[in-house]
């Protein structure tokens, strides 16, 4: 139950300074969004992380999976929270997007991305260590049951976040909905493969119609 | 010169450690009552592999071992069939039953005519695991395969459509039960003093049992 309650009051926190790059109401949202983001990828993989796992390592109960699952996303989540001040000051003082410009924020939101992917190597680093040495599990076993949490979290929790998407927010755009859902993106995107699958085979855009040929 | 007598003296050996027992295999009346354990059911699914695999080797066990296994391949796979984008209570089923029981009498008559003498409950039991684990992960997947389902609306231009993530899901699900069965036949071999079925003639038959699948996949309109 703590640990539980640590994840959502950590994810909080970080939810609400990466809204700050756009706006209190942002922010507020993302007090319920980005712990309801993890929450639901950690509900929705809760069985293939049971099934997958045990498939790989008997050395590891049912209730074990879950408890090393929550474990992870709660290391995640404090150690993103421990970043909070710093993306917060940032947050609100870097250069805002405009019309013609977009400032800032693409370094904004690539340093958070590049931050979750350090915290989230770390927490995995941390709990593999965990469980070579409390379980007795073989490097390899290891290595598999943390390689499997990781796949299965990105493919689902990638399309929470899409769905649940903006958390950050470009400020040039004063009021963003709540939750984007099914919405496109500027690519047209409507799901976070096809976003993924865009980057690789970039869909080709419509010039409008007074732009010159 | 006690001490030099203690030091030159030779030091008694330990003991050898006993080999630890191999589990007992499972009974005729533990198989019957697996119906009321479920969480059983996934142990023998999933962990039980030495069990699993001295079971093979007992024939009052196995007609009681590919009935569970039958059992756990049709129901399993329903809520996939349900949530997913299919919408269709059997299909899943259908597609890794189906193909099984199209492809199984290649590696029957195969194996014995290459000598190798595994009675036809063994093979039945060996294969079924395929269906009976690619069922049960289908069954893992399935509040995935749902949220990605009400979550994306897919247009017709796109590629990563929820009907293509769902076969994705179905596919990952056929190959971990592949690869489990696998596992169980080289334990399997490798306590046997009989020739049993090679996992040469295995990796021969399973792209068969793909393609199969593949093809069974386009009859019922999964693909």
């Amino acid at each position: 139950m703590r640990s539980l309650l640590s994840l959502i009051g950590c994810a909080a926190l970080y939810g609400f300074s990466i809204g700050s790059v756009h706006s209190v109401g942002l922010a507020s949202w993302n007090l319920l969004k980005f712990p309801g983001m993890i929450l639901l990828t950690s509900l929705l993989c809760a069985p293939a992380y049971s099934f997958s796992i045990r498939l790989v390592s008997e050395g590891l109960s049912y209730r074990e999976i879950h408890q090393l699952s929550l474990r992870i996303f709660r290391d995640i989540c404090i150690l993103l929270a421990s970043f909070s001040p710093v993306i917060f000051f940032l947050g609100v003082t870097l250069s805002k997007p405009t019309a013609e410009s977009l400032n800032e924020y693409p370094a904004f939101l690539g340093g958070n991305v590049a931050l979750i992917a350090l915290c989230g190597c770390s927490a995995l680093w941390v709990q593999g260590r965990r469980l070579l040495r409390q379980k007795q599990l073989t490097p390899k076993q290891a290595l598999n049951i943390l390689l499997i949490w990781m796949g299965l979290s990105l493919v689902v929790g990638g399309q929470c976040a899409w769905y649940l998407r903006p958390f950050f927010g470009v400020a040039s755009i004063p009021k963003p909905p709540i939750i984007e859902g099914h919405h496109p993106d500027w690519r047209g995107a409507t799901s976070f493969y096809e976003a993924v699958y865009h980057i690789f085979d970039p869909p080709d855009m419509e010039l409008p119609s007074s732009a010159p040929p | 010169m006690s001490e030099i007598q203690s030091t030159n003296s030779p030091q008694p050996q330990a003991a050898p450690q006993p080999k630890p027992r191999p589990p007992a295999p499972y009974s005729p009346e533990d198989l019957k009552h697996l119906y009321r354990h479920p969480a059983s059911m996934l142990e023998l699914l999933l962990s039980q592999r030495e069990r699993f695999t001295h079971t093979l080797s007992e024939p009052k066990s196995l007609p009681w071992l590919a009935l569970v296994l039958i059992c756990a391949s049709l129901v399993a796979s329903i809520p996939f069939g349900l949530l997913s984008p299919m919408q269709s209570l059997w299909k899943p089923a259908a597609l890794f039953c189906g193909s099984l029981l199209i492809c199984f009498p290649s590696l029957h008559v195969f194996s014995l005519f290459l000598g190798y003498r595994p009675s036809l409950e063994q093979n039945a039991v060996l294969t079924l695991l395929i269906c009976s684990v690619a069922s049960t992960f289908a069954m893992a997947f399935s509040p995935i395969v749902w949220f990605i389902r009400i979550s994306t609306r897919a247009h017709e231009e796109t590629v990563m459509t929820p009907e293509f993530m769902a076969q994705l899901f179905l596919l990952s699900a056929l190959l971990l039960g592949v690869f489990h069965m696998l596992r169980h036949l080289k334990s399997w071999t490798q306590t046997q003093d009989v020739a049993t079925p090679s996992q040469a003639l295995m990796f021969c038959w399973i792209p068969l049992l793909l393609f199969i699948s593949y093809r069974m996949a386009l009859l019922l309109q999964i693909l």
